[in-house]
């Protein structure tokens, strides 16, 4: 495949004679097999035929004037640098060099040896060739040359000739038609807005009825006109914008979120409450990160409740949805809900959780990380007593002895950010929240391991027991980004710190 | 929750009361985002959706077009929501007998004067949207002189020192948005529906 732009200027090197023999010989026994290059070919003589004209025309009008004061121009006038290419014509070539038909010719002429060999055949340059010794350039303008002397030349070649003119001139005509201007912005303006002369109106008015594609760019004009008046139309659709970008999609309020969650929903209520929830992702993800920060701000009944509940955690099988914590209890709690079982939890508004009742937060913060589970299968293969022992310590709780443990681990080493990402989750138990926070880090910038995600969560969640909620929204976001696991939690999150900032 | 009766609901809307657009959305968008997303569609074809059948909606109201006999607002917003995706489906080549109905429509409601108001919003929300593309500058002036204020005002608010420096500076903002309308791919494709 030859691209577009080369394709293109392949003709133009060929129409402009720019190839060299071979590839002219190449491009001509293309030409003979290819017809829709043919025509492109034919397309581009005739454009470059037509352009030329035009330049051809206002020359030969200015040339005439130059000439009756007797001053020829020089070859070196502007214009017909042009001719350069002249020596490209072989025809010519034979018989004068560039040189000699510089200084013998009038310019004239050349211009019309210029634009023929642009946009005729060998045929024509016979003409001229015919007349390099006896023709004086008088200006003489291309109907005069049509029916010029004809007599010195031979019958076929007049034949030809005459066919390529008349040829030449049909298409210029038709070129001329197409890239007839139409009317400009400025014009079809005036037209809708009445201000258009009378004179002008009329063959407007007329153009329009023939010419179906400014029929349809004055149709075109008006439909814009009526478009922008919509304002109304423009400002409900920014407001349609703007509050489906800020606001919650579900039709429930908070209260019957946290009373479903409580099992507390009044009948025909928890009716309409799941059926939505059936459909309505949104909320779906609102219910199981409300229920997850449940679980993870709960109070000792909670805990002892999921301490009897642990059979029924241990055979939970799916893991859709993502913990605020660990993932073990999330599957728990989903299932919880979703079998509807009651559960009695003391309710705590998330702000209030965040913000006010660090407390609480601290308290729970020993016993919920008691199931949480050691992801062994991303644990290193060396080092591995040193990991054994640390997940026997981390499983029992006794998160002092796990960071002891770990610290064995150097920070040089291949899988530190094994140990540093535990260790973190060590300190969060222990509520050094500082110490955690640079755990995670580490493990953040060592970059290239499977808990950077899980660290920048933990650590947004560390800011956010700090209170720091600009540090905690800037972590908030780097999860976003990764488009991962915690995505939505975090996202629910933000949109939740939005809410209580204010 | 409060709830609203649909008189108010289309009186909102007219109004663009913002609670009850909020209401509207909070109350039926999700059943609409799960309809487009059973139906090869994403949740920005979903917004899309929802957003333009408030707008169709809006449109019939202000043409004194609306009245729920045979439905109820909900019933018509679904169903107009259920009509602009099977038009899109139908650009995307989508067999509509594969539809998965899940919202509770009207096919009776479907009348020629919907479709046309459908089509034109179309067509108005493509010109719209590269409109709100100029500069704020542009957009001013442009809708200065369609609302016919006198050329000699426009020059005054817009802070030009002459006349024909604001009709000059209209057409190119015109000849602007012109082009990129007629550069618009979706363009092309309205122009190929209507034909």
């Amino acid at each position: 495949m030859t691209p577009k732009a080369e394709f293109f200027g392949r003709i133009d090197d060929y129409c402009l004679n720019l190839l060299d023999a071979k590839e002219k010989q190449e491009f001509e026994r293309e030409l003979t097999t290819n017809e829709e290059l043919r025509e492109e070919v034919q397309l581009h003589k005739d454009i470059q035929a037509a352009v030329l004209e035009m330049d051809v025309q206002t020359l030969k009008g200015a040339l005439d004037e130059i000439y009756q004061e007797n001053v020829v121009p020089q070859s070196k006038n502007g214009s017909f640098e042009l001719l350069e290419e002249l020596d490209e014509i072989e025809a010519l070539k034979e018989e004068l060099t560039f040189e000699e038909l510089i200084n013998s010719f009038d310019s004239l002429p050349k211009v019309h040896v210029y634009q023929h060999e642009k946009t005729s055949n060998e045929n024509v340059h016979r003409f001229y060739e015919e007349q390099i010794d006896g023709t004086e350039a008088n200006g003489i303008e291309e109907e005069e040359l049509n029916g010029f002397d004809m007599e010195g030349l031979d019958g076929l070649e007049e034949a030809i000739m005459e066919a390529d003119i008349l040829n030449l001139r049909d298409t210029l005509k038709q070129v001329a038609k197409s890239v007839e201007p139409q009317y400009s912005v400025e014009e079809i303006d005036a037209y809708l807005n009445g201000e258009m002369g009378d004179d002008i109106l009329a063959e407007f008015e007329t153009e329009l009825k023939q010419n179906g594609a400014l029929l349809e760019e004055v149709s075109m004009h008006k439909d814009i006109e009526s478009a922008i008046e919509e304002s109304d139309i423009m400002k409900l659709r920014d407001e349609m914008r703007n509050i489906m970008e800020a606001e919650t999609s579900w039709n429930v309020s908070e209260q019957s979120i946290e009373d479903f969650i409580d099992g507390m929903l009044e009948e025909d209520l928890l009716e309409e409450f799941s059926a939505e929830l059936k459909e309505n992702t949104d909320l779906m993800a609102e219910v199981s990160l409300r229920e997850q920060i449940n679980n993870a701000i709960g109070e000792k009944d909670i805990q002892s409740l999921r301490a009897s509940l642990g059979d029924a955690r241990k055979s939970a099988e799916k893991k859709e949805v993502k913990s605020i914590v660990m993932p073990q209890f999330n599957l728990n709690s989903t299932r919880f809900w979703r079998n509807s079982v009651a559960m009695i939890i003391v309710l705590l508004g998330l702000s209030g959780v965040l913000f006010n009742n660090m407390q609480s937060v601290d308290r729970t913060y020993d016993n919920y990380f008691e199931t949480s589970t050691w992801a062994s299968e991303r644990s290193a293969e060396s080092n591995i007593d040193v990991f054994q022992q640390a997940k026997l310590a981390y499983q029992n709780d006794n998160y002092q002895s796990t960071i002891e443990v770990l610290n064995k681990v150097p920070d040089s080493s291949d899988e530190a950010f094994v140990a540093q990402f535990y260790k973190g989750m060590s300190y969060q138990n222990l509520n050094q929240i500082d110490k955690a926070i640079q755990e995670y880090s580490k493990v953040i910038d060592q970059g290239n391991n499977l808990f950077v995600e899980e660290a920048e969560w933990y650590k947004a969640l560390c800011y956010l027991k700090m209170n720091r909620k600009l540090e905690a929204k800037q972590e908030l976001l780097a999860v976003i980004d990764r488009k991962g696991h915690y995505e939505n939690d975090a996202k629910a999150i933000i949109r939740k710190l939005r809410y209580n900032i204010k | 929750m409060i709830s609203y009766t649909d008189a108010q609901i289309l009186k909102g809307i007219l109004r663009h009361d913002n609670l009850i657009l909020q209401y509207i959305y909070k109350q039926y968008y999700y059943k609409v985002n799960y309809f487009i997303k059973k139906n090869q569609g994403s949740e920005d074809d979903a917004s899309d959706v929802f957003q333009e059948a408030i707008i169709v909606i809006y449109r019939k109201l202000k043409e004194n077009d609306l009245i729920f006999e045979k439905s109820s607002f909900q019933g018509y917003l679904f169903s107009v929501c259920r009509f602009l995706w099977l038009k899109q489906l139908e650009k995307r080549r989508i067999e509509r007998e594969r539809l998965n109905d899940s919202l509770p429509y009207q096919e009776d409601l479907y009348d020629d004067n919907l479709v046309e108001i459908v089509d034109k919003n179309e067509k108005y929300g493509l010109y719209q949207k590269h409109f709100k593309t100029l500069s704020s500058d542009c957009q001013k002036l442009l809708q200065l002189f369609f609302e016919k204020v006198p050329l000699k005002d426009i020059a005054k608010i817009m802070g030009y020192k002459t006349e024909k420096y604001a009709k000059t500076r209209k057409y190119k903002c015109k000849e602007l948005l012109i082009k990129r309308i007629k550069q618009d791919t979706e363009f092309k494709k309205i122009l190929e529906d209507d034909t």
